[in-house]
């Protein structure tokens, strides 16, 4: 039954335990201590009836109890301890390994996280290690100590009296066999009841989530019709399982009761020969309990640690994603950080990019040239590539075909902390951390002070709305920045921008709609970037793009044209219709989406 | 339903399944504390040497492992009648909330997200399962046990009796103490979980800007902080499991050396036999056992009382008074007119109206259609008709019914809504069009009627399994157009008085819309239609053509002579002749 446990599983397990020695020999070392007193429990009943009880002596019989009493709390305080200090172990283990993990995931590359849904990689980390620190930790110990108790137990019974051992033991098979058929019963409808609720639950969801078709379309009865087919399969199910769990449970509470008469009948003739003591007998009759229960957890417990085993599969494969930085030659020299100090250009050589070898390129060989105090604004409708050359700029993505140069330098081939610091980024959705408008705008770093974070604000116009407020740099915000507006937002992220230090302004223009007198303020800022920094923006605004120097019009991943707003409007083609489009919208929204 | 009423409807739904199992329950419960008297009968007799003796012996040790065996049979039938009603009233509830919920308003449904709902059923019913069930079944077992089993002791020695439960009620105290304590702290733990949770999912969506600002240290530190009040809420939670819950289970052997060294001396004193302490030592098990179960049967009480809650919450949202009384037929059915006078409307959350004093007449037969663009309130207008919204009463009229006071059921079997973005359900292209028709056993040839209607067969007879085509998920398998038509299908099957089509053909090109709607129009002469669409060309051949703007009508008339009437109408259809130019 053991040899289903595959330790290779336990690899990443067994490493982090590596640390806490120390709790895990304290825990192991109580086990024989554990064994041994609750084996001489029994021993010393037996002792108390033979010697004193059914013979009449009263000397000595209360250094029996006292012995008795002492074994009672050795075995509470080596039961307890053998608990706690191995699971002190795994739970420290499970700590380490969270944190360990987390530092993984913070190493991934982007394209884990475009193949794997944020849900899954919380659940590795949330409930999946909760898995191994529940069920595996806790069953695994309760097995070990159970079937060593249980084996020395019968081993004690045999010594003491073979014969009346070999009675217990002619109930084990039979009572094996009827749990192990039980048990397989029980998985079969295990199967069909989680099918039959997971269909339920399907269409129970379904029928939520369309719940306004299934109002409009008068179908109510109709559904619960067949929600109702459902519930009751589910059901039918559930109790077959019942009547196998009532039998199993009832089988085996009820096996020691029969037991307990077989040896009163054998012993009997045996005590009469003076074969058997009665002390002996009245002994084994107590100890039945402790023999036949532990057998109706074996199987469960087994199943815990193989359902457990799911959780340690997902974690390995946690463990074995390929970090970002696998196989990536860094550039790495006093040199490189020289050339890195300030900005001079960024130079895109025929660049190529698909997220995946299966999906088709997003951009196909494109070139430009960014100099220091110049703006450049990406122009194009969505899927044409805009906000990928922003992706790759930040480093987000770094398998591009091609040369991205960054004052002359290899992108791909500069660490991220000696290249970043050169851009700051302003994202359409911005990310909140839930501290406060001050953490956000300058993100912890220490080299920015309170005066540095106000003047931020200040130059992107959002000290006013923030000092309006009561508790000012202080107010904590909502991870969703629920107690801001959709431009107030905006506007952090743009003080973040400043705030950072960067010398080329990332923005990627917001097209949601937001009240008149943020989008003034916004449009502020814009200008001011536009005015006094290097800027490569992906423009929705007219005026924003009419302020830049260079435009490029991108279409499904090409430059189909490139210059400025002048030039490109002379030019009267794949520009100039965007715009004349923008103008005739019937809505009449300045915006090229 | 107050939370008493709940409890009592639902336990007598099951009153007999509950009263032969407590019957059981009871018997087994007997049997367990008579078969420790046989036991002392026979111990008693072991020493004696004679043949009577003998025969006395061996019939208690038959009543011992007669009586186990027959308990064995009263105790699964016990536990099937005690745990059954646990999943009667799990399924009789999730199909009475589910009537519930499909009958509570639009108004009701948005402000429960269906993720919740679904989380109400699924986890929360678990909880009262466990209180119908297993709830039930350890709380009269434990009553019988507790009551019977010092009884029987008793019996035997009053005076052990004292004395032996005295570890086991100090450690009983203990115990429980520590369960208080425990549960608290695993709310506590819970909680401490979820900000893990939270954390680790707020991180994860800000992944891209923590590592270009290289904020890694930051937030493992964070993590960290977390992580570590997690470990240490969980490490107090361990220290109680395995330092003070399993003092209960060892004061049951500290009663049993009790049990040696007392009763020992009683025994000496010739109060008491050998075979009377066998028995005690038994009883000391039997009281064990139940005390342990206490605390369980605690959790499941209060874990049932807060799902009851959560329910209740559900089952006492009203469904709205008129609606109750929908009659099975839905009506009477005879075309009428539908009148819109002066409708407005105002979500509850905005601060202006999307609708302002809206009034047109549909008459039977006529076919309306209403051109808007994006967010000048067409679709709000098509879920007040149809009564998806709660609008208020003396604004929309069937003939001289108010719609608003008429039982919606009703109400839907004369219309039918074909919405923008069609629903569709995870079953095959025959299902989802008989979607909605009910028990009517529509024929093979009515469905191929409606399919060829909508345009669809074409599509159909190129899917290699036809009409038996699954079409997955919300219909993912179904190109945009696609659904669309399924959906037209399935509103035009089984009969109705007006038909509403909200922007439904949005996904495909302007000319095989016109075909579409034209073989359509064509064919249902006879039923009134509102065609809602920001084109011009879906709206060609009404009857009338209203034109709304920021959610009131600016002009309405027939196509020609809007060309004439309405710059925006005008200036919307040009400017739509020319995209469907460059299309082709």
């Amino acid at each position: 039954m053991i040899n289903v446990i595959d330790l290779n599983y336990l690899k990443h397990f067994l490493l982090f335990a590596r640390k806490y020695k120390v709790p895990a020999f304290i825990g192991i070392a109580m086990l024989p201590v554990s064994i041994a007193t609750s084996l001489a429990f029994p021993w010393l009943t037996i002792k108390v009836i033979d010697e004193h009880l059914a013979i009449g002596e009263l000397t000595g019989l209360s250094v029996l109890i006292f012995l008795m009493v002492i074994v009672t709390l050795l075995n509470y305080i080596s039961e307890s301890s053998y608990s706690y200090f191995l699971r002190k172990m795994g739970q420290y283990t499970v700590f380490d390994m969270r944190m360990a993990l987390f530092g993984r995931i913070l190493k991934l590359p982007r394209s884990y996280f475009d193949r794997t849904p944020t849900g899954v990689t919380l659940s590795r980390l949330t409930s999946d290690l909760e898995a191994i620190s529940d069920s595996f930790v806790l069953s695994f110990l309760s097995l070990v100590r159970d079937s060593i108790n249980t084996v020395a137990l019968l081993v004690l019974m045999l010594v003491i009296d073979w014969q009346l051992t070999l009675v217990v033991l002619v109930v084990f098979p039979p009572v094996l066999y009827l749990t192990h058929f039980v048990r397989n019963k029980l998985r079969a409808m295990f199967k069909i009841t989680r099918s039959s609720l997971a269909k339920g639950t399907g269409y129970l969801q379904e029928c939520l989530l369309g719940i306004k078709t299934v109002q409009l379309y008068r179908a109510e009865q109709e559904v619960e019709a067949r929600y109702k087919e459902h519930t009751s399969e589910f059901l039918h199910a559930q109790l077959k399982t019942n009547k196998y769990d009532a039998a199993l449970f009832s089988i085996i509470t009820g096996v020691t009761s029969i037991t307990i008469g077989l040896i009163i009948w054998y012993g009997s003739g045996l005590v009469l020969q003076e074969a058997l003591s009665l002390g002996v007998l009245i002994a084994f009759i107590n100890t039945m309990e402790k023999v036949f229960v532990p057998l109706r957890d074996f199987t469960s417990q087994i199943a815990a640690i193989q359902r457990s085993f799911a959780a340690f599969d997902h974690i390995e494969e946690l463990f074995t994603e390929t970090l970002e930085e696998d196989g990536r030659q860094l550039l790495k020299s006093e040199d490189v950080a020289n050339r890195l100090r300030d900005f001079e250009s960024l130079e895109f050589r025929n660049v190529s990019f698909r997220y995946n070898s299966q999906t088709p390129y997003v951009l196909k060989d494109v070139s430009f040239k960014l100099e220091k105090g110049h703006q450049l604004a990406l122009v194009g409708t969505t899927g044409s590539g805009k906000s990928t050359i922003l992706r790759l700029i930040s480093k987000v993505y770094q398998d591009y075909e091609g040369s991205i140069l960054l004052n002359g330098l290899e992108l791909s081939a500069l660490a991220i902390e000696d290249s970043m610091h050169l851009f700051s980024l302003m994202q359409q959705d911005v990310f909140l951390f839930e501290q406060s408008i001050r953490f956000n705008i300058s993100l912890g770093k220490e080299g920015i002070d309170d005066q540095q974070v106000r003047d931020a604000a200040a130059y992107v116009y959002a000290n006013e709305f923030i000092d309006r407020h009561e508790q000012g740099y202080d107010l904590k915000l909502n991870a969703n920045g629920s107690n801001l507006s959709a431009g107030q937002t905006q506007l952090i992220s743009f003080a973040r921008a400043v705030a950072q230090g960067g010398q080329v302004i990332m923005l990627d223009e917001a097209t949601s709609s937001v009240d008149s007198i943020t989008e003034n303020l916004i449009q502020k800022a814009i200008s001011r970037f536009f005015a006094e920094k290097t800027v490569i923006a992906i423009a929705h605004r007219l005026s924003t793009i009419r302020h830049s120097d260079t435009i490029l019009v991108l279409d499904q991943g090409r430059i189909v044209e490139q210059g400025n707003h002048e030039s490109l409007v002379a030019k009267g083609g794949a520009y100039a219709n965007l715009l004349s489009e923008t103008q005739a919208t019937v809505n009449g929204a300045l915006e090229i989406i | 339903m107050t939370k008493s009423r709940f409890i009592i409807h639902y336990f007598l739904l099951n009153k007999y399944s509950y009263l032969f199992a407590t019957v059981c329950i009871f018997a087994v419960n007997w049997f367990q504390v008579e078969i420790p008297h046989y036991i002392k009968l026979a111990i008693d007799l072991l020493g004696e040497n004679s043949s009577d003796s003998h025969a006395e012996l061996v019939r208690n040790v038959w009543i011992v492992i007669v009586l186990a065996v027959v308990m064995v049979g009263i105790r699964i039938l016990s536990r099937m009648y005690a745990l059954n009603p646990g999943r009667i009233t799990e399924a009789e509830l999730k199909n009475d909330l589910f009537y519930k919920l499909n009958r509570l308003p639009n108004a009701f449904h948005k402000k429960f997200a269906s993720g919740k709902l679904i989380s109400i059923i699924n986890n929360d019913l678990n909880g009262i399962r466990l209180f119908y069930g297993i709830g039930f079944l350890q709380l009269v077992n434990v009553i019988f046990a507790l009551s019977l089993t010092p009884i029987w002791m008793w019996r035997i020695s009053p005076a052990l009796t004292l004395y032996s439960v005295v570890p086991i009620l100090v450690a009983f105290v203990i115990f429980s103490q520590g369960f208080k304590k425990m549960r608290s702290m695993h709310t506590e733990r819970l909680k401490r979980l979820q900000d893990v949770s939270e954390q680790l999912m707020n991180y994860l969506a800000g992944i891209d800007l923590i590592k270009n600002q290289q904020m890694g240290a930051w937030v493992s530190q964070e993590i960290d902080r977390v992580n570590q009040s997690l470990l240490e809420t969980t490490m107090r939670i361990t220290r109680i499991q395995t330092f003070v819950m399993p003092v209960l289970d060892h004061a049951n052997n500290l009663m049993k050396v009790v049990i040696l060294g007392l009763g020992g001396v009683y025994l000496l004193q010739q109060n008491l036999t050998l075979g009377e302490i066998t028995a005690f030592l038994s009883y000391s098990v039997l009281l064990a056992l139940p005390l342990m179960q206490l605390g369980r049967i605690a959790v499941v009480f209060q874990m049932g009382m807060v799902s009851i809650d959560s329910v209740l919450t559900i089952l006492n949202s009203e469904i709205p008074e008129q609606d109750a009384q929908a009659s099975a037929e839905g009506g009477s059915r005879k075309s009428q007119t539908l009148r819109v006078e002066n409708l407005s409307y105002r979500y509850s959350d905005a601060d202006d109206s999307v609708l302002k004093n809206i009034s047109f007449v549909i008459e039977p037969g006529k076919k309306v259609g209403v051109l808007g663009s994006i967010g000048s309130g067409k679709s709000t207008l098509v879920n007040c008709i149809n009564h998806h919204l709660d609008i208020e009463q003396g604004q929309v009229f069937w003939g001289d019914d108010d719609v608003a006071t008429m039982p919606r059921q009703d109400w839907r079997a004369r219309i039918r809504t074909i919405t923008q973005e069609p629903y569709l359900f995870s079953d095959t292209i025959e299902q989802n069009i008989r979607f909605g028709s009910g028990q009517q056993g529509y024929k093979q040839a009515d469905i191929e009627k409606v399919i060829q209607l909508s345009q669809f067969a074409d599509d159909v007879a190129r899917f290699e399994k036809g009409d038996q085509t699954i079409v997955g998920e919300k219909g993912i398998m179904l190109s945009g157009g696609q659904k669309q038509r399924l959906s037209i299908a399935r509103a035009l099957l089984s009969p109705s008085d007006l038909i509403i089509m909200d922007n439904v053909l949005s996904a495909v090109d302007y000319d095989t819309e016109r075909k579409i709607l034209a073989g359509m129009l064509d064919r249902i002469k006879d039923q009134s239609v509102l065609i809602v669409s920001h084109r011009v060309s879906a709206l060609e051949s009404m009857d009338e053509i209203l034109v709304l703007d920021h959610g009131e009508i600016i002009a309405r008339g027939s196509h020609h002579s809007l060309l004439e009437s309405s710059d925006y109408y005008r200036q919307t259809w040009l400017l739509q002749q020319n995209e469907a130019e460059a299309v082709a």
